[in-house]
């Protein structure tokens, strides 16, 4: 990857504290994160680890108990723009600059994106005057399209229905499509696949990664599928209580990883050939209304070193586009190797994948 | 939709005929007869009796009533205004009670429905918070302590409204007790339209709208208003009910002569066509009410109009 892209989303230091039932939970603990115009990058990491947080900030639909207490957003809309921090520009500018317009968001569940009280027509003609001025009939015709280019078949019959004359699979294709109304050059998907049905999952997956491709988007996948992240992304960010652990390509990521965290998930991405027992990392992710002392994965690391409950550790690099916040990558601690299970089957992973190219 | 509102009617009609007939049971259960005048003689009673039929069984009395239902004569008094048909009786006295109530539920939707989308807007502010507590007092204390305080303050301190109904001023003398019949109605209706705009803003499909960058205007009229008022329209509906039906007691308060003023003398002394008319009307009002919410429903639900079921 020598001639880089220009970065076209950059978080730098992101700090978001949630107050709920009077208590303060600090969510987001510094997350960096950089994208640049046409990749695809992808942040996974379990439930509850701030992923869907982070990106709503970027688009400022943050819910109301949310508090931003550090950091930056940089954002260039158009290539060589200059960029814009997202999280000092107005809630106005947000709305007609922004949001649906050069970023737009796919959501987890097909089956309540949707408006219940409004025909499917007149939700993809509302997103597309929410930004541009069409008249209704242009903005109907652009609305058929743009259904027929997701999948869906006699799109002006169908423009007339509700959502629930939709299966989930369709709601979703439907999604994508007001996502896309007017032509972003950012698409968030959060977990777009994770409520659909393991059939339909892939063809949404597909759907998506030919769009991207036809439409040159730059994509950024929330997910807890190591699967979908292999298949569709070029970089992977992990993330554990609020912070990046782990970033690299997915070759770094998945064939060298180097946070036990990152060991943990891959060891648990369900291997259907073999009948081995499925492998689930111990314990529970911290509940972050105190600050950790140290490192936030240390109580459930088995590696974890003295200094790893005292300190946190910062972000070491391994190779130029490779980092990860353990301490076991100092030059002080002992060797660790990563366990022998993992390493067979990142073997295994790698010869598929050279089985596949060929 | 066709199909969905007949099968509503004919419902409609079955509970109707099943609650009068209820009530028909209820009458024969009932201690006492009309006929309570301390100078009438057995004799004379078992006469009276006899004589407007009350001695035949109850089925017989009961198809009797709804054949001339069916014609318009809902019988007559026998012990309040001694033979006065009961449609006389009630037709002077229902607009009162109607007027009193509709212009409460109009006066108490209007500013619950304002409360209500402006506690929701500000949610956990301040504004919300009064709001808030505005409603509870009103759900909390019932509608004759405002009454009794409107009628000492306003009508006798300060001497501003009639103490007590006048057919003259019907206006001037209605405001005290749409006054206070109309908090009660403003602060169900604040609560129920807060606690239904906030789930809606909080939806995954306002949300999605938002990140689409939809306008705040669009989202208040097609999203949050739509996906909420239903639930408001079916608390509005039977809160109309209750107040066009009278007020029991502020109509006693303020002298109204209305139908819940007749009602509860027609009670205590067993003048069993009033009794039945009157609860008759109530229920065929709160039917027709159940009809028109589920017609409406209908309307504004796709997924009711189109038969659609969830998947
Ligand atoms: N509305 C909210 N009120 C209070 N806390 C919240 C709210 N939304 C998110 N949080 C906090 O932020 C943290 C991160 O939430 P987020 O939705 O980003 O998780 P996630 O990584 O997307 O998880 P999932 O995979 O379940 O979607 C949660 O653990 C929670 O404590
Ligand atoms: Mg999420």
């Amino acid at each position: 990857m020598a001639d880089k892209a220009e970065i076209m989303l950059e978080i730098k230091g992101l700090d978001i504290s949630f107050r709920s039932a009077g208590e303060m939970f600090h969510s987001i603990r510094g997350v960096n994160l950089v994208l640049r115009r046409g990749e695809t990058l992808a942040i996974v990491g379990e439930s509850g680890s701030g992923k869907s947080v982070t990106m709503k900030a970027a688009m400022g639909i943050l819910p109301d108990n949310a508090r931003i207490n550090a950091g930056s957003i940089l954002y260039r809309p158009e290539p060589g723009s200059e960029p814009v921090d997202l999280l000092k520009a107005s809630p106005k500018w947000l709305r007609d600059n922004i949001r649906g317009k050069s970023i737009a968001m796919v959501f987890q569940d097909p089956m309540t994106s949707l408006n219940p009280t409004m025909t499917i027509g007149n939700q993809l003609i509302a997103a597309i005057r929410a930004h541009e001025k069409v008249s209704r009939k242009e903005a109907a015709d652009r609305a058929v399209t743009l259904l027929e280019e997701v999948g869906i078949t006699e799109p002006e019959r169908r423009m007339r229905q509700y959502p629930h004359e939709f299966s989930g699979g369709m709601r979703q294709r439907i999604v994508i499509a007001i996502a896309l109304s007017c032509n972003p050059s950012l698409l968030i998907c959060d977990e777009p696949t994770t409520a659909l049905d393991v059939t339909i999952q892939d063809r949404i997956l597909e759907l998506i990664v030919s769009l991207q491709q036809k439409r040159s988007l730059s994509v950024i996948y929330i997910t807890h599928n190591l699967g979908v992240v292999a298949r569709v992304a070029d970089y992977v960010n992990v993330m554990y209580a609020g912070k990046i652990i782990e970033t690299g390509t997915i070759f770094d990521v998945f064939y060298d990883p180097r946070h036990p965290y990152t060991w943990g998930l891959l060891s648990a991405i369900p291997d259907d050939a073999s009948g081995e027992e499925l492998y689930s990392i111990p314990g529970t992710p911290p509940v972050l209304s105190k600050e950790p002392a140290g490192d936030a994965f240390a109580p459930r690391n088995p590696y974890a070193l003295e200094i790893d409950f005292k300190e946190e550790p910062p972000m070491f690099r391994v190779s130029e586009t490779h980092y990860a916040a353990t301490w076991l990558l100092d030059e002080r601690a002992p060797k660790v190797e990563r366990p022998k299970a993992l390493n067979d089957r990142i073997e295994k992973m790698k010869k598929e994948a050279a089985e596949y190219v060929r | 939709m066709k199909k969905y509102i007949l099968k509503k009617l004919a419902l409609s009609v079955v509970t109707l005929l099943l609650i009068i007939f209820i009530l028909f049971l209820l009458m024969e259960l009932m201690p006492g007869s009309p006929f309570n005048n301390p100078k009438l003689t057995p004799e004379q009673k078992e006469a009276l009796i006899r004589s407007y039929g009350l001695d035949k069984p109850v089925l017989q009395r009961y198809f009797l009533y709804l054949g001339n239902m069916l014609k318009g004569d809902f019988g007559i008094s026998y012990s309040l205004s001694i033979n006065t048909p009961v449609l006389t009786l009630i037709r002077s006295r229902l607009p009162v009670s109607m007027g009193i109530g509709v212009s409460a539920m109009l006066v108490g939707s209007a500013a619950g429905l304002a409360i209500g989308f402006l506690a929701a807007f500000h949610q956990g502010k301040a504004a919300d918070v009064i709001c808030m507590i505005v409603s509870v007092i009103g759900i909390s204390v019932p509608s004759y302590i405002f009454a009794i305080a409107l009628s000492y303050f306003v009508g006798f301190r300060w001497n501003w409204l009639p103490l007590l109904y006048d057919f003259r001023s019907p206006v001037i003398s209605s405001v005290m007790p749409v006054l206070s019949l109309s908090v009660m109605v403003m602060s169900v209706i604040a609560r129920f339209t807060r606690d239904e705009a906030i789930a809606v803003m909080k939806s995954d499909y306002v949300m999605f709208a938002r990140s689409q960058g939809i306008s705040n205007r669009t989202l208040l009229f097609h999203y949050v208003i739509r996906n909420s008022i239903m639930q408001v329209i079916t608390v509005m509906t039977l809160l109309l009910v209750g107040l066009l039906t009278g007020s029991l007691v502020t109509e006693q308060i303020f002298s109204i002569p209305g139908i819940g003023f007749l009602l509860s003398s027609a009670i205590t002394v067993n003048d069993y066509n009033v009794v039945i008319t009157l609860s008759f009307l109530y229920a065929a009002i709160y039917v027709v009410a159940r009809l028109f919410l589920d017609i409406l429903y209908g309307i504004i639900d796709p997924r009711v109009r189109l038969g659609g079921n969830e998947r």
